[in-house]
């Protein structure tokens, strides 16, 4: 008994449960989001903010329930597949997932190995050709950093290799994109310059984006629709004006149980 | 809830009792290991003419030889420096073709033995344990041992001390390599993995430049291994400076062994030279 799927859909979650080992990490979760979306993710950390972030990339298999990702049904694909639909799909990770002795390049490239097969992507990695070089530039520039190009990733400070990190997953051309808590490591002014470049991208790009923080103002700020998470249910799934104060205390406090246990 | 705390009493005073319980455990081996040999420390006393061997042997360490120490040599000799140097250049071309052969066959078994390169969801991976029980069977045989075997069938000649070096290397390689990857930061791969990057890509490129710096360093240890194995495959008749230094060594010309020994240790300080020099642009 499925809704009828809407046109603009691109994540669908349905009564979606995750467990590792006997811990459940997500449960009962039912969450729709259409394309040009800009979704942020708030909760108290171990709320179940990356799992449900995996699930949408289908990094994490659902115990039960259903998930569909850019039309497609995760459940039961091959690894071919799977790895075409993540290619689809940018991630910007929360220790950003750079190779700090690479070039800014090599790591920006790395975004297109999903569509390559092995030896694409060496020489893609080894001896980038020129037309991959002024498509790493001009995004490169776009996300400001255009002069660091040939630079070795950890050379640059925090907010540069956020920065990379951005650019790479735009290099994958992506239809959405997944942000996990990627402003954790930076002060709070880092912290805002990358969520409004994220969020900037994905306007003009018309991607979807989908960012979990635990920043509550930025989050409000940046994000029309908010979900709040906590002991992996679904809280509140409202647009971010709709959402009363004391929605986020609610989120946040602790119940007596979780004082005393 | 708890902070990190010091090392406690207890746990100091647990600390201690292992390793006073360490140095008991391996002086007990060593006592019994030597009673099990029948071994007698007055063994280790040499004579009178094992004295005046040792004395005479450190003695020339002092002033190694420049020029052949026999009375007589032959007139069309070559002189003595030469004859060293192309010891040296001979023992160095068999280690380094060894280990380039070691190397080409080492790297891609490293990855198949490495745990990331299996299939994530499967825990038991038979490809994966196939390569292992081969690179332990090629390390498991020392390099003397199968330098004896090819010796055996195919008579005297180099290729026999480069596949006799390139086997065991191969498998130790594989097996050190294979550990480095398993043990690499996580981060980029799981980054990259989850934009649909394969298993290959993410060893290759995710993986492997993380450790790439100690991947080096370990290839230049195990080259100067290789040269040390080098020279002693001249034992067996191969033109390296193993066998120079056994002839010079039967005839007591200890100069002579002393300055083939000083040329093997200038060697692999080189390398070691060599070896940082490199790491440092990797790394």
């Amino acid at each position: 008994m499925r809704a009828p799927e809407k046109m603009d859909e691109q994540f669908r979650l349905e009564k979606v449960d995750v467990s590792y080992r006997e811990v459940a990490a997500l449960r009962q979760v039912d969450l729709s989001i259409a394309r040009g979306e800009l979704v942020g993710l708030v909760g108290p950390s171990g709320s179940g903010k990356t799992t449900l972030l995996r699930c949408l990339n289908a990094m994490v298999t659902p115990s039960s329930g259903g998930v569909r990702i850019l039309g497609v049904d995760a459940a039961g694909l091959g690894e071919n597949k799977l790895r075409i639909l993540r290619a689809r799909i940018g991630f910007v990770a929360q220790d950003l997932g750079l190779v700090p002795n690479l070039r800014v390049v090599q790591n920006v490239v790395a975004g297109g190995f999903g569509r390559q097969g092995f030896f694409g992507a060496l020489r893609s990695s080894m001896v980038p050709r020129e037309r991959e070089k002024q498509r790493v530039h001009a995004i490169l520039q776009r996300v400001g950093i255009g002069e660091k190009i040939f630079a070795r990733t950890d050379r640059l400070s925090g907010g540069q290799q956020q920065r990379v990190a951005v650019a790479r997953a735009l290099y994958q051309s992506p239809e959405a994109i997944l942000a996990d808590e990627p402003v954790s490591s930076v002060d709070p002014a880092r912290a805002r310059d990358t969520i409004s470049l994220l969020t900037e991208l994905a306007r003009e790009e018309g991607m979807t984006l989908v960012m979990s923080l635990h920043n509550l103002e930025l989050a409000r700020e940046f994000f029309p629709r908010l979900i709040g998470l906590r002991g992996g249910r679904l809280v509140f799934d409202a647009p971010a004006r709709a959402l009363p104060d004391g929605a986020f205390d609610q989120l946040f406090s602790l119940t007596e149980e979780e004082l005393l246990g | 809830m708890h902070a990190i705390r010091p090392i406690g009493m207890n746990q100091s005073r647990l600390l201690e009792g292992s390793i006073r319980w360490f140095f008991v455990v391996i002086a007990a081996v060593v006592v019994a290991a030597g009673w099990g040999l029948g071994l007698r420390f007055g063994d280790l006393m040499p004579g009178e003419g094992g004295w005046r061997l040792v004395r005479e042997f450190f003695a020339a360490a002092l002033v190694p030889a420049f020029d052949y120490e026999a009375a007589s040599v032959p007139e069309d000799a070559c002189p003595f420096w030469i004859k060293v140097a192309r010891a040296a250049l001979e023992t160095v071309r068999i280690a380094a073709a060894g280990m380039a052969v070691s190397l080409l066959v080492g790297i891609p078994l490293g990855f198949a033995a490495s745990r990331h390169v299996c299939g994530s969801r499967r825990s038991f991976c038979l490809r994966r344990r196939i390569v292992c029980i081969v690179v332990a069977l090629m390390r498991s045989v020392h390099e003397l041992v199968w330098a004896v075997v090819f010796l055996a069938a195919v008579g005297l000649s180099e290729i026999v001390a480069v596949i006799a070096i390139a086997i065991p290397y191969a498998g130790t390689f594989a097996k050190i390599f294979a550990e480095m990857l398993d043990e690499s930061p996580d981060e980029p791969a799981d980054a990259l993995a989850a934009i649909g990057a394969s298993r290959h890509q993410l060893a290759v490129l995710a993986r492997l430049p993380g450790v790439i710096g100690e991947v080096v360093a370990y290839a230049f240890y195990r080259f100067e291994c290789a040269v040390r194995s080098s020279a002693v495959l001249g034992f067996l008749g191969i033109p390296t400076i193993g066998y120079h230094l056994r002839l010079s060594f039967e005839e007591t010309h200890f100069r002579e062994v002393w300055s083939y020994l000083i040329i093997l240790l200038v060697i692999v300080v080189l390398l070691d030279h060599w070896s940082h020099a490199l790491r440092r642009r990797l790394v």
